[in-house]
């Protein structure tokens, strides 16, 4: 019961802050969902703030925080709070219908796998339950006896799950499961009704909303409580306010991007990278309204704080990583590099995805050239600069024998990516 | 042109009904396995040491198990888990509390008396010992 309440915390303070910026001129389901997804961040992100930098192990902070966050917001908004004219349609009842649906098969694998996956107990739960159990001690999680749970890694999802613990006032396994499966189906219900809204057809958002989800690997990693998901739901959230920013004539949707790209950035650090890219490539898009990139550097700024202040100042070297162009030990080789570009073709072609990435292929090849012009141009380069600069890690890092590194990361990698590139071909092909 | 998209489009209905078959044939599966699952299991052993661990800030783990198996590190990555926010330092026993978590128990009482600790608890294969000179 308290973890719905976090729910409607989160969803609050998300809600008013998108208000704020769109004047209610959003899709009403589309508010709601944003709302959800940002919330969640703002809760992580308070929790980082008084657990971590502040070294403060009173739970009530944080939800204080976020409390006096949605005041302040109620009251910026004060002068126009009335919800805004929403129609509900036959379009958005199937678009519920099918979230319905995709729930069932994500709440019984929640259930199969309450700890969720290998990495949620060795690093994403392990980190939050060591933040709020361990109280000032929180560093713990930092020992170098811990390599393996990647201690460097940053700490949005495990700071979210800390939040709700701070709520109920206890450690409870079922947060991180519940966390998971409302990541799924926030990922599932923003790219539905964002391809509802972008292109007007329903059929297509719904079968996009099901391959994504349904895919029985994708439904057993999204109930692994990997931080993977998370960063698959800020990235897609980013780019569908950047085209609704666009279609919808409303330029401070841009602003709500850039925070996603910021919160992502806290994600992993795959998150950073790709952030990072798709940030540059957003403002160099944008660069003729110039008026408009101040504010967006500036919440790209405000949200990527907590990622700065733990990358530079908190987090321990990386243990498993060797530079392979300078290391003789272990130093990169052309055979590295050769499996490196032969092993994604096999990992496509492999049954667990049951051909989405054939339909990729399909959907590339029938959109054309719109998919590299305007703001999906943006969305493309993203997705191959970052594929392109993980590549190049794969071949720069000889920490890990090449072949095993990439069967065990590579399909997580590109799993975090799916929902945007289904989000990318489906608004150029619809 | 309109033809291929058509293909497209029947191919897209085709995959997304059948991957959620699949996903309601894999939850059906999940519902009707009662089976616990090993490698996510592991960690239920070591409940309750938590309350034996409370203000302890490291723990000695000893394990004669080949770490290059990957359920003898998952067991440890779990067991570190489920006793969060006691530290758990891989094969050193020179704490006041060392878990042995060996091939056989017979293997865990060798070590246990060749290093001179008293065992205090035994659950499922696993010994918890004490060290008088523990630090």
């Amino acid at each position: 019961m308290i973890y719905f309440l976090g729910i409607l915390i989160s969803f609050a303070a998300g809600f008013l802050l998108i208000r704020l910026l769109t004047d209610g001129r959003l899709n009403f389901i589309l508010h709601i969902l944003l709302a959800l997804a940002l919330g969640l961040g703002i809760n992580g992100t308070a929790a980082f703030y008084t657990h971590i930098l502040l070294n403060q192990p009173n739970r009530f902070i944080p939800i204080g925080l976020v409390l006096f966050l949605i005041t302040y917001l109620f009251f910026l908004n004060n002068k126009n709070i009335s919800f805004p004219k929403f129609s509900f349609t036959q379009a958005h009842g199937w678009g519920l219908l099918t979230l319905g649906v995709l729930t069932i098969p994500l709440a019984v694998s929640g259930l199969h796998y309450p700890l969720g996956g290998w990495d949620a107990w060795s690093c994403w739960s392990l980190k939050a339950k060591f933040i709020f159990l361990g109280q000032e001690n929180w560093k713990d999680m930092l020992d170098p006896g811990l390599w393996r749970s990647n201690t460097h890694y940053p700490l949005l999802w495990p700071l979210i799950n800390v939040w709700f613990w701070d709520l109920g006032g206890h450690f409870d396994q079922t947060v991180p499961m519940l966390n998971s499966i409302i990541f799924a189906l926030l990922t599932a219900g923003i790219l539905l009704f964002g391809l509802l809204e972008l292109t007007g057809m329903l059929l297509p958002s719904l079968f996009a909303a099901v391959i994504v989800i349904a895919l029985p690997f994708g439904v057993t990693l999204y109930t692994s409580q990997y931080s993977d998901s998370l960063l698959g739901l800020y990235l897609l959230s980013a780019f569908i306010c950047l085209l609704l920013a666009e279609k919808n004539k409303l330029p401070k949707l841009k602003i709500l991007s850039m925070v996603f790209l910021g919160l992502m950035s806290f994600t992993k650090n795959e998150g950073l990278i790709v952030s990072g890219i798709a940030v540059l490539l957003i403002l160099w898009h944008e660069r003729s309204h110039k008026k408009e990139l101040k504010n967006l550097v500036l919440a790209f700024a405000i949200a990527l704080l907590p990622t700065i202040i733990f990358t530079l100042f908190m987090a321990p070297k990386n243990e498993a990583f060797i530079n392979g162009l300078t290391s003789t030990d272990k130093p990169t080789d052309w055979s590295r590099l050769m499996i490196i570009l032969v092993y994604p073709w096999f990992e496509f072609i492999s049954g667990k995805w049951n051909c989405f990435w054939l339909l990729v292929a399909g959907g590339i090849l029938l959109s054309g050239k719109k998919l590299w012009q305007s703001t999906l141009g943006v969305i493309g380069f993203s997705l191959i600069l970052y594929l392109g600069v993980v590549m190049a890690y794969y071949d720069v890092n000889t920490f890990f024998e090449i072949s095993w590194w990439l069967s065990t990361t590579l399909s997580r990698i590109l799993f975090a990516l799916v929902p945007t590139i289904a989000l990318w071909i489906g608004v150029a092909l619809l | 042109m309109k033809n291929l998209k058509n293909i497209f489009f029947i191919g897209l209905t085709l995959v997304s009904v059948f991957n959620l078959y699949q996903a309601y044939a894999q939850a059906i599966a999940q519902l009707q396995d009662h089976t616990s699952i090993p490698l996510h299991s592991l960690g239920y052993q070591f409940m309750g040491l938590e309350n034996v661990f409370k203000h302890v800030h490291t723990v000695g783990y000893f394990t004669d198990k080949d770490l290059n198996n990957p359920l003898a590190v998952a067991q440890f990555e779990q067991a570190q888990y489920m006793l969060v926010p006691t530290v758990l330092d891989l094969n050193h026993t020179q704490y006041r509390w060392v878990i042995f978590d060996c091939t056989s128990p017979q293997v865990a009482m060798e070590a246990i008396q060749h290093l001179g600790l008293t065992p205090m608890k035994a659950n499922h294969g696993i010994i918890l010992a004490f060290n008088p000179n523990g630090s």
